[in-house]
């Protein structure tokens, strides 16, 4: 019997709103509309338990309509709000990296100028790679830091060739080659291009490079305040140089 | 006591708009169109005591509360596209006084669709297949 003076509370407690908004209803202009909204609503009330059995609840079935009219008119048909949020991540994400990159690109411009002007190598390449901190993507204020520094030095014949034709050697000059890499003093998992063949390299050329690049590296070291630990000094060998 | 403020802004404000209206014209519309909005903001107040009684009578009645929104909005809907309608009816532009009835009525109507939905899906269940 609980649900036969519930369902008949309602129907008496929806009638009694129903009247009450026909009274308080501002003109006449409205009225058949207003009245017919509320017949229906009336009418759904009273046909509730019918519609428990055979459908869904409706009060959950018009909630979710009514979501789906707001969610849509406030998205402005562009899609829904959680879409937006999505590509304006996407677009800070892409602005981040190309700022970073653009500072990478700076800062190594620097570093090879500081290269020059201390140690006097000429043909020296500096390939800085910046990083935000991990997990605070988010916060705009966070610093970059510095993940990696790699210095290639072009010895030997290679820097003879920069030497004939500066202009051209910067722009000729191609990144993948495999350069031979020298890691002196620290432990070559800082350079993910430590390989075994750069190994080899580096115990023909330690003699006359090792010196060099260790001063390299104190220099930018103390200079930008970063862990040696993480700047790499390759050689660069004469048969790289010509390509 | 507030009925006395209200029809004594209305008198105050009608006097002053008979007064105005022979020189500026602009300034009667003006001046109708705020006295409107400040006694609709006065009875903002009360409607609230009211709608808050009718929410927990509701709750207390065990009736569905999105049945209870939906009233509301028909209300809300109504007052207001009524309101917009008068004043604009009142600055001469019938046309729009009227679009903007027609506004309140589509509005009214797009109410009406998920629960004529739930009747007609219902109803349908009802009849032997």
């Amino acid at each position: 019997m609980a649900w036969l003076s519930s369902w008949l509370k309602e129907v008496i407690m929806v009638v009694l709103l129903a009247s009450f908004v026909d009274l308080i209803l501002p003109s006449r202009s409205m009225e058949r509309y207003v009245k017919l909204v509320l017949s229906l609503l009336i009418l759904l009330t009273l046909l509730g338990p019918l519609i428990k059995i055979l459908t869904d609840a409706a009060d959950i079935k018009i909630a979710a309509v009514f979501n789906g009219m707001n969610q849509s008119h406030e998205a402005g048909g562009k899609g829904s709000l959680q879409q937006i949020m999505d590509e304006a991540k996407q677009l800070q994400t892409r602005q981040q990296k190309q700022s970073l990159e653009w500072a990478a690109r700076e800062v190594a411009a620097k570093m090879k100028d500081q290269i020059r002007k201390e140690s006097g190598e000429q043909g020296a390449d500096v390939a800085v790679v910046l990083a935000m901190p991990e997990g605070t993507a988010q916060d705009a204020n966070q610093s970059p830091y510095i993940k990696n520094v790699t210095v290639t030095i072009k010895a030997g014949p290679a820097s003879e060739e920069t030497a004939a034709a500066p202009p051209a050697s910067g722009e000729i000059r191609i990144d993948p080659v495999l350069p031979v890499q020298i890691e002196i003093g620290g432990p070559p998992k800082e350079n993910p291009s430590g390989t075994e063949s750069g190994q080899e390299a580096a115990a023909s050329s330690e003699e006359n490079g090792g010196a060099n690049a260790e001063a390299i590296k104190r220099i930018i070291g103390s200079e930008w305040g970063i862990d040696p630990e993480i700047i790499a000094v390759r050689n660069g060998t004469a048969e790289n140089g010509k390509l | 006591m507030e009925i006395i403020q209200v029809v004594g802004l209305g008198l105050i404000a009608t006097i002053l708009i008979l007064i105005v209206k022979e020189q500026k014209p602009m300034f009667a519309f003006l001046l109708a169109a705020a006295t409107g909005v400040l006694i609709f903001m006065f009875l903002m107040g009360k409607i609230s005591t009211v709608v808050s009684e009718l929410e927990r009578m509701a709750r207390s009645s065990g009736v569905e509360l999105i049945y209870l929104k939906t009233i509301l909005k028909i209300i809300g809907i109504a007052y207001i596209a009524e309101f917009g309608a008068q004043v604009v009816r009142d600055a001469g532009q019938e046309n729009i006084a009227s679009k903007i009835e027609l506004a309140g009525k589509m509005l009214i109507m797009v109410l009406a669709v998920p629960i004529i939905g739930i009747i007609i899906e219902t109803v349908l269940k009802l009849l032997p297949a």
